[in-house]
C-alpha cells in the first residue's frame, strides 16, 4: 500500500496532493502528542522518542538528501542529527516547537559539515544524480510521465544546488520541512516578508534555470 | 508592453504579479517566446515538483537509541569511579590548601605594630608627620630626628636626665645665693669673687631682653649699688676690664670641636641636646611665654640682681648687648647664674650658653640644615614626580598602541559580501546584535535595489567579488542596479576566530573559492577589510 502511494505521488502530482491531504502518507499522519511523548521519554520509556522521531523521519531525510549531494553523507548526517536530538531533548522548553527545533539542529549540522569541507562539491555525486531517483519494484510498469518526472527531479536537484545556500535552505525548510515561515524567519533573524520574498525568488530562479536548460 | 518578452522581464514580472495575471496580460508575448512560456509553466508547477523531493528516496531507519544509551552508560560506568575519587580528593583538599596558603600569606605580610617601631626612623617619621612642616621649630626637630639614630636616642634621654639634674642643682645654688645675699653680701661674696675671678657669667637676664625696657633699670641698679658699695664697684670695674680677657672667646664653628674635646663632649652634647629640646618644643610664637615665665621668675632674678656685684652686672650687660635675642634664648636655656660655689659650673654654663647661641646661629644659617630637614619631603616629591612621569609615559604608550592597532584601509580593502545570518553557531559566537547586523547586510544585498551605502563606506570595492578589476563606488552602484536579483553572486561567510572584541576573522566562500576577510563591528555599521 505504501509503495502504491509512492507511485501515485511520483506520477500524478495532483492526485498525490489529494492523497496527502487525506492523510494517506505517514508524512501527513496525525501529529503525535509531543508533550506526552517527551514526558514518557524522560520517565524512562525507551519507545517514546523513536515514536516521536518517526513522524519527522521522512521530512528530515528529504531535507538532508536534497541538501547534500552524496547519499552516504546524507545518511551519516541523518544518524548524527537523530542522536543529537536524542541528547538535547531536555533542552527543548516548548514541545510544540519541536519541528523548528529539529530542523534548526539539522541546519547547524549541515553548515558545520560544509564548513569542514569549505567547498561545495558538485562533481562527487554526478553519477548518482544521473540514476533513477525513485526506487521501484518493477521499472517496466512505469508510465512515461513517471520517466519524465524522474528527469525533472534530477534537473531540479541540480538547479537546487545552483541556488544560494541560504535560499536553498529556506526553500527546503518551507517545502520539505514544512516549518512555519514565521519560525523560519526567527531562525534566520529575518522578518516574515523577507522570508516570503526569498522563497518566491528562489522558485523564480529555479523556473528560469529549468527553462534555460530545456532550450 | 512590447510583443516580445525576455526572461529577465518575466522574472521581474513574477516578483510582483501572479502567473495568471501575466498570462492574461502578456498572452501574445508568451506565445511569441516559448522559453518564457516554459519558464512560467515551471513556476506554476514548482510547488508540486518540490513536494516530490521529499519522497524521492526512502528515508533510512532511525538509530537504535536504546543501544546507544546503553553503550554510553557502560563507558561512563567504567570511567566515573576513578574520576569521582580524584574529584573527591580535590574537593576536600583544595579548599583547605587554599585557606592555609591565604593564612600564611596574611601572617607573613600583615604589618604588626612592632614592625613599625623596628623600622629605623619610622617612629620619628610618624611623629614628625603630625607637625606642620612649614614651621621652623618642626623643621629643626625633623633635622634632629633625621640625625639621631635609635642608639643615640637612649643616650640623648640620659643626657636630658643629667641636664635636668644639673638644672635642678643650679636652681638650688641660686636659691642659696639669694638667701646669702639677703643675709649679707659682704666678705663671702668678695671671697667668692676672688676665688673665681674669671667666672663672670653673663646674665641670662630676662630684663636684658631688648624691647622690654629693662636695661636702663639694670643700669640704675648698678649705679645704686656702686654708690652703696664702692668696693664692689671697683672690683666690678676690674673684672670688666679683665672680664674681657677672661671672658671666653665667642665660640665659632671652628672652636666648637676643640671645646667639645676639651670638655670631653658630654657636657656640651648634653646641654646642646637639652637646649635643642627646649628650643624646639615651643613655636616661635610661643617663645615669649617662657620668657614671660622667665620674666616672672626673672623678677625674682631682678631682685637677685640687685644683690649682684657691679662687675658681674656690667659683664652681663656687655654680653647682653652683643647677643641680643640670643641672650633671651640663653636665658631660657640657663636662667640661673651661679655666682658662688658653682664657679666651674658657672663657667660651664657660660660657655655652654655661648656655644648654644653659636650653634643655633649656625644651624639657622647653614643651607645643609634646610636640605637635611626635608629629605623625606624631597624623596616624596621625587617619587610623585616619577609616578606622574610614568603615568604620562603609560598614557603615551597606550595611545601609541591604539594608533598602531588601527588598520590602514588600502584602496582595495573592502570586500562586499553577503553574510549567512542563519548560522546559529555563528549567532551564538557573534552575539545577537552583531549577528543582526550581518543579517541586515545580507537582507540589503538580497532585496535592495540600491547598494547598501549605510553599511559600506565609499571606497573602491571588488564587485563582482574576486574580480580582477575593482569598481569605483559609482560603477558598483550602477552594476548593482542593472543586475537582476537572481543573478547577483552568492557569497557565504564562515566565522573563524575573534581578533579582539570587535574584529572577526572570517572565510568568504564564493563559487568554491575561499578568501579571508576581517569584519570590524562599529557602533553603527560594519566595516570589511583585508586581514
Amino acid at each position: 500500500m505504501k509503495l502504491f502511494q509512492r507511485l501515485l505521488v511520483a506520477v500524478v502530482p495532483d492526485v498525490a496532493k489529494s492523497l496527502h491531504a487525506a492523510g494517506g502518507d505517514s508524512r501527513r499522519a496525525e501529529a503525535p502528542d509531543h508533550e506526552a511523548l517527551m514526558q514518557a521519554h524522560f520517565q524512562g520509556d525507551t519507545g517514546a522518542f523513536p515514536r516521536l522521531m518517526e513522524y519527522y523521519r521522512r521530512d528530515l531525510w528529504g531535507f538532508l538528501r536534497n541538501r547534500l549531494h552524496s547519499h552516504a553523507d546524507a545518511e551519516d548526517l541523518f544518524q548524527d542529527i537523530c542522536l543529537k536530538v536524542y541528547d538535547k531533548l531536555s533542552t527543548l522548553k516548548d514541545p510544540k516547537s519541536f519541528r523548528s527545533w529539529l530542523f534548526a539542529i539539522a541546519l547547524n549540522c549541515v553548515r558545520s559539515f560544509f564548513s569542514k569541507r569549505r567547498m561545495v562539491s558538485l562533481e562527487a555525486d554526478q553519477a548518482q544524480e544521473s540514476g533513477p531517483s525513485i526506487v521501484l519494484v518493477d521499472e517496466q510498469r512505469l508510465p512515461p510521465e513517471k520517466l519524465m518526472l524522474q528527469q525533472d527531479l534530477g534537473q531540479l536537484r541540480r538547479h537546487l544546488a545552483a541556488l544560494k545556500e541560504r535560499d536553498r535552505d529556506i526553500l527546503l525548510l518551507d517545502v520539505i520541512g514544512e516549518v512555519p515561515q514565521q519560525q523560519i524567519a526567527d531562525l534566520y533573524e529575518m522578518n516574515l516578508n523577507s522570508v516570503k520574498t526569498v522563497i518566491r525568488r528562489a522558485k523564480i530562479k529555479l523556473a528560469r534555470l529549468m527553462a534555460e536548460d530545456e532550450a | 508592453m512590447s510583443d516580445t518578452l525576455s526572461l529577465d522581464q518575466l522574472e521581474q514580472l513574477l516578483e510582483t504579479m501572479t502567473p495568471a495575471e501575466i498570462r492574461a496580460r502578456y498572452a501574445e508575448a508568451l506565445a511569441a517566446n516559448p522559453r518564457c512560456d516554459a519558464m512560467l509553466g515551471h513556476f506554476e508547477q514548482m510547488d508540486e515538483k518540490l513536494a516530490v523531493l521529499a519522497d524521492a528516496e526512502p528515508a533510512p531507519p532511525l538509530p537504535d537509541f536504546a543501544a546507544v544509551q546503553a553503550k554510553r552508560t557502560d563507558v561512563e560506568a567504567k570511567v566515573v569511579p576513578l574520576r569521582r575519587r580524584s574529584l573527591r580528593w580535590l574537593v576536600t583538599a583544595g579548599p583547605i590548601a587554599a585557606a592555609l596558603v591565604v593564612a600564611l600569606l596574611i601572617a607573613r605580610f600583615w604589618p604588626g605594630e612592632g614592625d613599625l617601631l623596628r623600622v629605623p626612623g619610622s617612629e620619628l617619621a610618624v611623629v614628625s608627620a603630625d607637625q606642620d612642616d612649614s614651621s621652623p621649630g618642626s623643621l629643626r626637630e625633623e633635622s634632629v630626628s633625621v640625625r639621631l639614630e635609635l642608639e643615640d636616642e637612649s643616650l640623648a634621654r640620659d643626657a636630658n636626665a643629667k641636664a635636668a639634674a644639673e638644672y635642678q642643682k643650679l636652681e638650688v645654688a641660686l636659691e642659696e645665693q639669694v638667701a646669702s645675699r639677703a643675709n649679707g653680701f659682704g666678705a663671702e661674696e668678695g671671697s667668692r669673687l676672688k676665688e673665681a675671678p674669671a667666672t663672670v657669667a653673663p646674665a641670662p637676664d630676662p630684663v636684658t631682653y631688648p624691647g622690654t625696657g629693662l636695661q636702663p633699670k639694670d643700669e640704675k641698679r648698678e649705679a645704686k649699688m656702686d654708690r652703696e658699695q664702692p668696693a664692689r664697684s671697683a672690683d666690678r670695674r676690674a673684672r670688666v676690664g679683665g672680664a674681657a680677657s677672661v671672658k671666653p672667646k665667642p665660640t665659632d664653628e671652628a672652636t666648637i670641636p676643640r671645646i667639645q674635646n676639651d670638655r670631653d663632649g658630654e657636657t656640651v652634647d648634653r646641654a646642646a641636646a637639652k637646649a635643642k629640646k627646649t628650643h624646639a618644643k615651643p613655636e616661635p610664637a610661643k617663645e615669649p611665654e617662657p620668657l614671660q615665665n622667665e620674666m616672672d621668675g626673672g623678677a625674682l632674678l631682678a631682685d637677685r640682681d640687685t644683690a649682684k656685684p657691679a662687675e658681674t652686672l656690667l659683664s652681663e650687660a656687655m654680653h647682653d648687648e652683643s647677643r641680643g635675642e640670643v641672650e633671651a634664648d640663653k636665658a631660657v636655656a640657663a636662667p640661673a647664674l651661679p655666682m658662688t660655689e658653682a664657679g666651674e659650673v658657672a663657667e660651664d654654663v657660660t660657655i655652654e650658653q655661648q656655644l648654644l647661641a653659636e650653634v643655633a646661629e649656625a644651624e639657622a644659617e647653614s643651607p645643609g640644615y634646610q636640605a637635611a630637614s626635608s629629605p623625606r619631603l624631597a624623596q616624596k616629591q621625587i617619587a610623585l614626580q616619577g609616578i606622574e612621569e610614568a603615568g604620562e609615559v603609560m598614557g603615551v604608550s597606550r595611545s601609541r598602541r591604539a594608533d598602531t592597532e588601527k588598520l590602514e584601509i588600502g584602496p582595495l580593502a573592502l570586500l562586499l559580501l553577503r553574510a549567512d545570518g542563519g548560522n546559529r553557531a555563528a549567532v551564538a559566537q557573534l552575539g545577537e546584535t552583531r549577528a543582526r547586523r550581518l543579517t541586515e547586510l545580507e537582507n540589503a544585498w538580497q532585496t535592495s535595489e540600491t547598494a547598501p551605502t549605510n553599511l559600506i563606506s565609499g571606497l573602491q570595492v571588488l564587485w563582482p567579488v574576486f574580480d580582477a578589476k575593482p569598481l569605483s563606488y559609482e560603477q558598483w552602484q550602477q552594476a548593482w542596479r542593472a543586475s537582476s536579483l537572481a543573478s547577483r553572486p552568492a557569497v557565504w561567510l564562515y566565522p573563524r576566530r575573534w581578533r579582539g572584541d570587535r574584529r572577526l576573522l572570517a572565510d568568504v566562500v564564493f563559487d568554491g573559492q575561499t578568501r579571508g576577510v576581517l569584519i570590524l563591528f562599529h557602533s553603527d555599521r560594519i566595516e570589511l577589510r583585508r586581514p
